[in-house]
C-alpha cells in the first residue's frame, strides 16, 4: 500500500514537474517577446508625434463610455479629469445605472444638465428601464443617460454603446483616470490602419498611495498596504508579460474593461455586451475574434504599452477574494462559451495558441498548483517524499515566481519607470517575494472556487466593491510636476493570466 | 537524470537569473540617474546658445562633445518645430554647420531602426532637399516607424515629386504605411499634389483612391469637385465612396449637393449616413434638399435618422420647419419613463427621437449631434 502511494506521489511528481515546466517555459517565451515589444516600442515612442495626431483631422472622435452606479463620491472629479484629456474631440457619456445615492444630482448641479432627448442604437440590449437623457446646457460635451439598473455594469455599457454617437468607444470605469494624453496614445493605432485595427488597449495601474491633484496623477508612489503593494506588481507583471507578449504574438485574448477603445460599428454588430457573461470585457474580445474570423476578416487586436489608466485595487482580503473569484469565473465562462474555438485553425492563434493557453494554465492551473502544493505536503507528512526534494521543489517555484516579477519590475525600470523614488523599488522588490509566499497560494484557492461555481453553475452573487477613494492632495505649484501622467480607480482588470 | 537532480539544476538557474533581473534593475536605475543628470546640465548649456542662434546670433566656438551634439540637435529639431521665418532658416544653417545634417544622411542607411527614424526626423524638420531621395527609400524600410517618419518628413520637405512615390506605397501588402499620417503629409505638402492625387482617384489602387479622396477633401481642392463627386457615386470600394462623400461635406460646393441627395437613397447604410452628415455641413437649404433629408429622417436605421435630422437643423429656417412637421403627439413618449427591452425600439429608437433631439439641441443653440 506505502509503495503504491509512493509510487503515485512520484508520477504526480513528476507529471507536476512537467506541468511546470511547460508553464514556465511559456512564460519564458512570453517575457522576452514582451520585453522585445516594450524596448521597441519605447525606443520608436519619440517618432510617435503625438501633436500630429491632435492635429490630424481624420484622429475619429471617441465616445468615453461611464457606467456609474452609486459613484456620488468620485463621479464629478471623474467626468472633470474625463473632460480635461488631451484629444481633439470625444464626448463623455455617463450612465447612471440606477443610483440610490446623489451621483445624478452631483452632475446635474455640476453641469447645469438640462433634460436632451438622445436617440439611441436599436440592436443593442438594453435591460433596465430607461429614465431619461441630459446634457449640459453650455454645450460640454457630456451626455448622462439615466437608467434602472439590473445589477450588471454590462446593461450600463450597453446603453452607453447605444447613445455613442462617434465611431470609437472608449469603456472607462467611473473611478478610473486617464494619463492626459491616454487617449491619443490608444487611439493611434486607428489611425495608422483604419481598415484593420478594431480594438486597442492600454495599461491598467493601481494608484492606491500614489498622489493625486485635480484628478491627474502627479507622483506615482507604492500604497501603504502590502496586500495593494502585491496587486501593484501583479498588474505589472501581468501587463507585462500578458498583453505586452501575447499582443507580439498577435494573440490578445483581453482588453480591460476599465480602458478599453472599441470600433463602435462592430460592437453594434455583435450586439453589444454579453448580459449573460461575469467577464464581460475579455467575452467582449474573443467574440471579435470569433466574429471576425468566422467572416474571414483581416483585422487587429492591439495593446499599446504605455497609455496608463489608474485605478484602485482592494485593500481587504475579502474583497480581493471576491473579486478574483469572479475573474476566475469568468475565465472559466468564457472558455466555456467558446468552446468550439478552442484548438480550433479557423481561428488562429487565438485558437490554436491562446485559447489553450487560458484553458491549460489560466483556467485549470490553480488547480495543478495547489494539487502539487497538497501532494508535497502531504508526502512529507507521511514520509513519502524527501525533504530535500520538497525544499528544492518549493525553492524552483517560489524562486522561478519572484524571477517573473523582478524582470517584469526591471523591463519597467529600463523603460517607463513610473515608480521614481528609490524606496517604491525596494518595496516592490519585497512585495514580488510576499507575493509568492502566501499570496500566491491564497489566489490559486480564489481561482479554484471561481472555477468550481462555474462547473456548478451557481447563480452569482453582485456585491458592492468597498473603496477607500483617493485621497487628492493639494500641492503648491512648484510640486506639482505631471510627467504624463492622470489619475485613478473601480473595478479594475484581471491581472491574473500570468502567475 | 533524477527529479532531484533536474530541480538542483533548475534551481541554480533561478538562481542565477534572479540575481540577474536585480542586476538590471539597479543598473538601469543608476545608468538613467547619471544620464538624466548629464542630459539636464547639458540642456542647461545648449538651451541659451540655441535661442540665441534662432535670434541670428552665432553661435561661439565652443567644443562640444558627442552627446552634446546629438542633444543639440534634438533640441534644434524640436526648436524648429517652434520657430518660424528668420528663426527657422538660422536652426537650419546651425544644424548644418554642426555637421548635423551630414551625419544624419549617413545614418539614413543605419542597421539601427531608431536610427534611421531619428535620421528622417531631422532631416526632414530641418527641410534638408537633398535628402529626399534617401528619405524616399525609407518609403519600403522593413520598420513600421521608420517608414512612418520617412512619410512625415516627406511632408515637411514639401516637395511633390515626393507624392507619386508615397502614394505608390499606400496600401503595401507586406510594408503598408500609416494611412493619417500619409494623409497628413500630403496635406503639408499643399496643393502642389493634387493633380497627382486626382490621377490616383480616377484609377489608383483601392488603399490610394481611399488616401486620395481623404486628402482632397481636407486640401480643399474645389476644382476636384467633379472627380470626388464621379468616385463618391460610383468607386468599387465602399469605404472610397464614404471618404468621397466626406469630403464633398468637407468642400462645401453647391456642385456636390445633387450627389449627396442621390446618395440619400443608397442601399448601403454608410453612405446614406455620411451623405446626410455633408449635407448638413454645406448647408444648402434648398426644397430638394429639405425634401430628402426629411425623408432620411423617417427611415428604418437610426443613425441616418439622427444625421438628417441634425442636417435638416443645420440647415436654417426650412430645415426647422421641416423638422417641426415631422413631430408627432407624443403618445408613446419620447421622453420620460419608458419600459424595458421590447418596448425600447420603439421609444428611444427611432425617427421621433431623432427629431426631438435635433429641435432640443435647436432650442438650446447646441451644436449638432450626428453621428461621425
Amino acid at each position: 500500500m506505502r509503495d503504491a502511494a509512493a509510487q503515485v506521489l512520484y508520477t504526480l511528481d513528476w507529471a507536476i514537474l512537467v506541468y511546470f515546466l511547460v508553464l514556465n517555459t511559456s512564460y519564458l517565451v512570453l517575457l522576452i517577446a514582451a520585453s522585445r515589444e516594450i524596448v521597441r516600442y519605447t525606443r520608436r515612442r519619440p517618432f510617435a508625434r503625438l501633436d500630429e495626431v491632435f492635429a490630424n483631422p481624420m484622429t475619429p472622435p471617441v465616445s468615453i463610455i461611464i457606467p456609474a452606479h452609486n459613484e456620488e463620491a468620485g463621479i464629478l472629479p471623474s467626468v472633470q479629469a474625463m473632460l480635461a484629456l488631451r484629444y481633439p474631440q470625444f464626448e463623455v457619456i455617463v450612465v447612471d445605472d440606477g443610483s440610490s445615492d446623489r451621483t445624478f444630482a452631483v452632475l446635474q448641479e455640476a453641469f447645469d444638465l438640462v433634460p436632451l432627448p438622445r436617440a439611441l442604437e436599436g440592436s443593442v440590449e438594453i435591460r433596465g428601464a430607461l429614465l431619461g437623457s441630459y446634457a449640459p446646457r453650455d454645450g460640454t460635451p457630456v451626455a448622462v443617460i439615466r437608467k434602472e439598473s439590473v445589477g450588471s455594469k454590462t446593461d450600463a455599457l450597453n446603453a452607453g454603446i447605444s447613445a455613442a454617437r462617434y465611431p470609437l468607444v472608449c469603456m472607462v470605469d467611473a473611478d478610473a483616470f486617464l494619463d492626459e494624453v491616454a487617449l491619443l496614445r490608444v487611439v493611434r493605432p486607428f489611425i495608422d490602419d483604419p481598415s484593420r485595427v478594431v480594438a486597442s488597449g492600454g495599461v491598467i495601474r493601481p494608484a492606491n498611495g500614489s498622489t493625486i491633484h485635480r484628478g491627474r496623477l502627479v507622483e506615482a508612489r507604492m500604497p501603504r498596504s502590502w496586500l495593494a503593494r502585491i496587486q501593484v506588481v501583479e498588474y505589472l507583471r501581468a501587463f507585462t508579460l500578458g498583453r505586452s507578449g501575447w499582443s507580439r504574438f498577435g494573440g490578445l485574448l483581453i482588453i480591460s474593461g476599465a480602458f478599453g477603445v472599441f470600433r463602435k460599428d462592430l460592437v453594434v454588430e455583435l450586439g453589444g455586451y454579453d448580459h449573460e457573461s461575469i467577464g464581460e470585457d475579455a467575452e467582449l474580445v474573443v467574440r471579435l475574434h470569433r466574429h471576425l474570423r468566422n467572416q474571414g476578416r483581416d483585422y487587429r487586436v492591439v495593446f499599446v504599452a504605455d497609455p496608463v489608466c489608474w485605478t484602485e485595487v482592494p485593500e481587504n482580503v475579502r474583497v480581493l477574494a471576491r473579486q478574483r473569484t469572479r475573474w476566475a469565473r469568468g475565465l472559466a465562462d468564457l472558455l466555456r462559451t467558446h468552446r468550439v474555438m478552442i484548438g480550433s485553425p479557423r481561428y488562429g492563434r487565438v485558437g490554436v495558441v491562446v485559447m489553450p493557453y487560458y484553458l491549460v494554465f489560466e483556467s485549470i492551473g490553480p488547480v495543478i498548483e495547489l494539487i502539487g502544493i497538497v501532494t508535497v505536503i502531504v508526502g512529507l507528512v507521511f514520509g513519502l517524499v524527501d525533504l530535500p526534494f520538497a525544499i528544492l521543489f518549493f525553492l524552483v517555484a517560489f524562486g522561478y515566481g519572484i524571477f517573473l516579477s523582478w524582470a517584469a519590475l526591471a523591463i519597467e525600470e529600463l523603460t517607463f519607470r513610473r515608480y521614481a523614488r528609490k524606496r517604491d523599488l525596494v518595496v516592490a522588490c519585497v512585495a514580488a517575494v510576499f507575493e509568492n509566499v502566501g499570496y500566491r497560494q491564497l489566489h490559486a484557492w480564489w481561482r479554484l472556487r471561481g472555477l468550481v461555481q462555474c462547473l456548478r453553475g451557481k447563480e452569482l452573487a453582485w456585491g458592492d466593491m468597498q473603496r477607500k477613494g483617493f485621497l487628492e492632495e493639494q500641492l503648491t505649484a512648484d510640486q506639482i510636476v505631471v510627467d504624463e501622467p492622470a489619475l485613478g480607480r473601480h473595478e479594475a482588470e484581471r491581472p491574473d493570466e500570468h502567475r | 537524470m533524477s527529479v532531484e537532480a533536474t530541480l538542483e539544476v533548475a534551481v541554480a538557474v533561478v538562481g542565477i537569473a534572479l540575481v540577474a533581473s536585480l542586476a538590471a534593475m539597479v543598473s538601469a536605475r543608476v545608468v538613467r540617474a547619471i544620464a538624466g543628470r548629464r542630459r539636464s546640465r547639458a540642456t542647461q548649456r545648449l538651451r541659451p546658445l540655441l535661442v540665441a542662434a534662432a535670434a541670428g546670433e552665432p553661435l561661439p566656438h565652443t567644443a562640444l562633445g558627442r552627446i552634446e551634439r546629438r542633444l543639440l540637435i534634438d533640441m534644434a529639431v524640436e526648436y524648429l518645430g517652434k520657430v518660424r521665418g528668420e528663426g527657422s532658416e538660422a536652426l537650419r544653417r546651425l544644424l548644418a554647420e554642426q555637421g548635423g545634417l551630414d551625419s544624419m544622411r549617413g545614418q539614413l542607411t543605419d542597421r539601427s531602426a531608431v536610427h534611421r527614424a531619428h535620421a528622417a526626423l531631422v532631416l526632414g524638420a530641418a527641410g534638408d532637399a537633398a535628402s529626399r531621395t534617401g528619405i524616399e527609400a525609407l518609403l519600403d524600410d522593413a520598420d513600421f516607424e521608420v517608414r512612418a517618419t520617412a512619410v512625415r518628413s516627406l511632408g515637411q520637405l514639401g516637395d511633390p515629386h515626393s507624392v507619386v512615390a508615397v502614394l505608390a506605397r499606400v496600401g503595401h501588402p507586406g510594408r503598408p504605411l500609416a494611412f493619417g499620417t500619409v494623409v497628413m503629409a500630403l496635406v503639408t505638402i499643399g496643393p502642389a499634389c493634387i493633380d497627382d492625387l486626382l490621377g490616383v482617384l480616377g484609377g489608383g489602387r483601392t488603399p490610394g483612391r481611399q488616401v486620395a479622396a481623404e486628402a482632397l477633401g481636407l486640401l480643399d481642392a474645389v476644382g476636384a469637385v467633379d472627380a470626388i463627386a464621379r468616385a463618391a457615386e460610383h468607386d468599387d470600394d465602399a469605404e472610397v465612396r464614404i471618404r468621397s462623400l466626406r469630403a464633398l461635406g468637407r468642400l462645401g460646393s453647391p456642385r456636390a449637393v445633387p450627389v449627396l441627395v442621390r446618395a440619400l437613397d443608397a442601399e448601403v447604410v454608410g453612405f446614406r449616413a455620411v451623405a446626410a452628415r455633408s449635407l448638413g455641413v454645406i448647408g444648402d437649404g434648398a426644397g430638394a434638399v429639405v425634401d430628402a433629408l426629411t425623408r432620411a429622417v423617417a427611415g428604418p436605421e437610426v443613425v441616418v435618422s439622427v444625421n438628417a435630422a441634425q442636417a435638416l437643423a443645420q440647415l436654417g429656417e426650412p430645415g426647422r420647419v421641416a423638422l417641426e412637421s415631422l413631430v408627432r403627439p407624443p403618445d408613446h413618449a419620447s421622453a420620460g419613463v419608458v419600459s424595458p427591452t421590447g418596448d425600447l425600439a420603439r421609444t428611444w429608437v427611432g425617427p421621433d427621437v431623432a427629431v426631438a433631439e435635433a429641435l432640443a439641441r435647436l432650442a438650446l443653440n447646441r451644436p449638432p449631434g450626428g453621428t461621425s
